[in-house]
């Protein structure tokens, strides 16, 4: 444990990812307790319009934007959107993808063979259009962006988790364990699965910055989080057209935000594959004595 | 003779490799007595292994099929049994250990967890008397302080210890049959016969029958009753293992006995058997030991002997002793 932790440590970029994640989220979390402003209040009703536009000063960290919004308030409110979207989603894609996946690399045979073939149907569509089309079909909300995102995920778990499960299961103590009479669902749970769980949380947490991704290109289309809850997406799409007359900062700080935020996760998710790969040899143990 | 507990008869399995047939097991009898010891002996990829993996309905895991014959155990016939009262007797009523000790327990969960779910499957415990169970059964075996065992990850094991832990596993819920596939080659000598001599207690103390499958004669002569010698997916020769030793019939047991440095005569140069076991994706036709047999006549060329009664309670396979 001591020595898979101090290797974590020493890991620069690792350390830089999880620094960053963990201010995003405890600034998240603790949104209300820094900033001035909740993030939909419009300060031109009771102030007029020197509060519009503001470059950043003391008094507004990150500027105002046309409505007299703290652009702070609203991007720290906007990694709540975020990174509920990003876990939920990757909640959904990781319960979907581990359960497909491992039946697939168990059973084999036809199961296999559907639950591919599935898969491959979900690769060979173009992403974001398929959330594009469930998200303009559908009303939108919250959980439906989960859930769309979820869904267009699982494919890549699936396939990660199938090729650890076959390779798994073929290993003697699954078998030892199937000659004690142990069932198919026993075995997948609590011997397979605590063996794989390493890859799965690599991926996952590579997959986060993908989805964060995602979900702020949706809101910048439009589709993802409705207006006025902020986010970063939608920011980005809204100061856009003030950046050529000098307003830069109102898609700069969001855009940055997401910028911050999915490098965190990427460099995290370097890290922890770097601490888990099998070929240093206290791999197991960082799982195995948790 | 006692209660035959086990029988197989006629046992053939196949694996399907790249759209080529593997005929690892290929017609095999044999038979177990409560509270017998059956040793199976013969060389790597005479389809030893398989045999067990068959007989315990464990093979469709492995891209291979049981294609044909009967095991009939306490006169069930185990291969019609749906899977699930299959499952009910594997490792309750018929138990196996496995040949690793370093690979057969999972490296990410304690000895404790592993041991307890035995009696988890079978037993309906919940996990604390499992647990208590656990601790038990691991004292039996001779694990010393299992109290604090259970909470050790099996790396944290000797090789010897984990067999153990194995073996624990495997008897814990008083099996009629346990068949252990190389239970001692991965472990230094003297543990080994550690490991021997507690299995042969463990089989006194419960009544159990036991499968022996080996490579090593030593083994076998110090620890079974019965020997079945395989070669090539079959029976060869089927012998007490007093008989065996003195005066081997088959062709290839003499070879297997004279190249076994020690149980022949002192000075004289270790025998051994010319060429390679056939290839089990293309057996000879005839006798399947006929290439690398001395006395192979035209006759072996052609037919395939059959497993026929030799003497007191003996079965061989070989023209030799059809004709006289």
């Amino acid at each position: 444990m001591e020595n898979a932790w101090s290797r974590f440590l020493k890991n620069k970029p690792a350390m830089a990812g999880l620094f960053l994640v963990t201010v995003i989220a405890l600034a998240a979390v603790f949104a209300p307790y820094i900033t001035r402003y909740q993030p939909t209040e419009q300060l031109i009703w009771t102030e007029g319009s020197k509060v519009q536009l503001v470059p950043p000063c003391s008094r507004f960290w990150f500027g105002t934007d046309i409505y007299g919004r703290d652009m702070f308030s609203r991007v720290v409110y906007g990694a709540r959107a975020s990174l509920l979207i990003g876990t939920a989603s990757t909640a959904i894609s990781l319960l979907i993808g581990i359960t497909l996946g491992a039946l697939a690399g168990y059973y084999g045979g036809v199961v296999d063979d559907i639950i591919s073939w599935l898969a491959n149907v979900f690769f060979a569509f173009p992403f974001i259009l398929f959330v594009l089309a469930l998200v303009a079909y559908l009303p939108p909300g919250l959980p439906l962006m989960y859930a769309a995102i979820g869904i267009v995920n699982w494919a890549g778990v699936a396939r990660l988790v199938r090729g650890q499960v076959l390779s798994v299961r073929e290993k003697e103590y699954v078998e030892a364990a199937e000659a004690l009479g142990g069932s198919g669902a026993r075995i997948i749970i609590r011997h397979i699965l605590p063996n794989i769980m390493a890859p799965v949380l690599v991926q996952a947490t590579l997959g986060m910055g993908g989805i964060i991704m995602l979900e702020s290109s949706l809101s910048f289309l439009g589709f993802g989080i409705q207006p006025p809850t902020p986010s970063w997406g939608y920011e980005i799409a809204q100061g856009r057209q003030y950046l050529l007359t000098g307003a830069w900062w109102w898609s700069a700080f969001p855009g940055m935000a997401i910028m911050a935020l999915v490098m965190g996760f990427n460099l995290l998710g370097d890290g922890l594959r770097d601490l888990l790969d099998p070929r240093n040899d206290d791999a197991y143990g960082w799982w195995g004595r948790g | 003779m006692g209660e035959r507990i086990l029988a197989v008869r006629g046992l053939k399995t196949h694996y399907y490799i790249g759209g080529r047939v593997i005929k690892a097991v290929d017609g095999l009898d044999f038979d177990l007595e409560r509270g017998e010891t059956l040793g199976i002996v013969g060389e790597s990829g005479c389809g030893k292994s398989t045999a067990a993996l068959s007989v315990m309905g464990l093979i469709s895991l492995r891209a291979g099929r049981v294609v044909g014959g009967q095991v009939l155990f306490k006169g069930k016939s185990l291969l019609a049994l749906p899977g699930e009262e299959m499952r009910r007797i594997r490792g309750s009523e018929m138990s196996m250990i496995f040949q690793e000790p370093m690979t057969s327990l999972n490296p990410v969960l304690t000895i404790g967890r592993q041991v307890s779910e035995v009696f988890m499957v079978h037993k309906g415990m919940s996990r604390r008397e499992a647990l208590d169970e656990a601790v038990k059964i691991l004292s039996q075996v001779g694990i010393p302080a299992p109290g604090q065992m259970i909470r050790e990850y099996p790396h944290r094991l000797s090789g010897g210890m984990r067999q153990r832990a194995m073996i624990a596993m495997a008897i814990a819920c008083g099996p009629d049959v346990l068949i252990a596939d190389e239970p001692t080659s991965e472990l230094d000598v003297t543990v080994q016969d550690q490991v021997l001599r507690l299995l042969r207690e463990l089989k006194e103390r419960i009544g159990m029958a036991m499968v022996l499958i080996t490579h090593d004669l030593g083994v076998v002569a110090e620890t079974v009753q019965n020997v079945l010698v395989m070669y090539a997916g079959r029976a060869v020769e089927y012998s007490d293992v007093s008989g065996l030793f003195n005066e081997p019939m088959h062709p290839y047991t003499k070879g297997l006995i004279a190249s076994v440095p020690g149980l022949g005569k002192a000075g004289e140069k270790l025998g051994g058997i010319k060429g390679e076991p056939p290839s089990p994706l293309d057996l000879p036709g005839g006798c399947r030991f006929h290439p690398r047999c001395e006395h192979a006549r035209e006759i072996c060329r052609i037919h395939e002997p059959e497993l026929v009664r030799v003497g007191d309670g003996r079965l061989c396979a070989c023209h030799l002793y059809n004709d006289w």
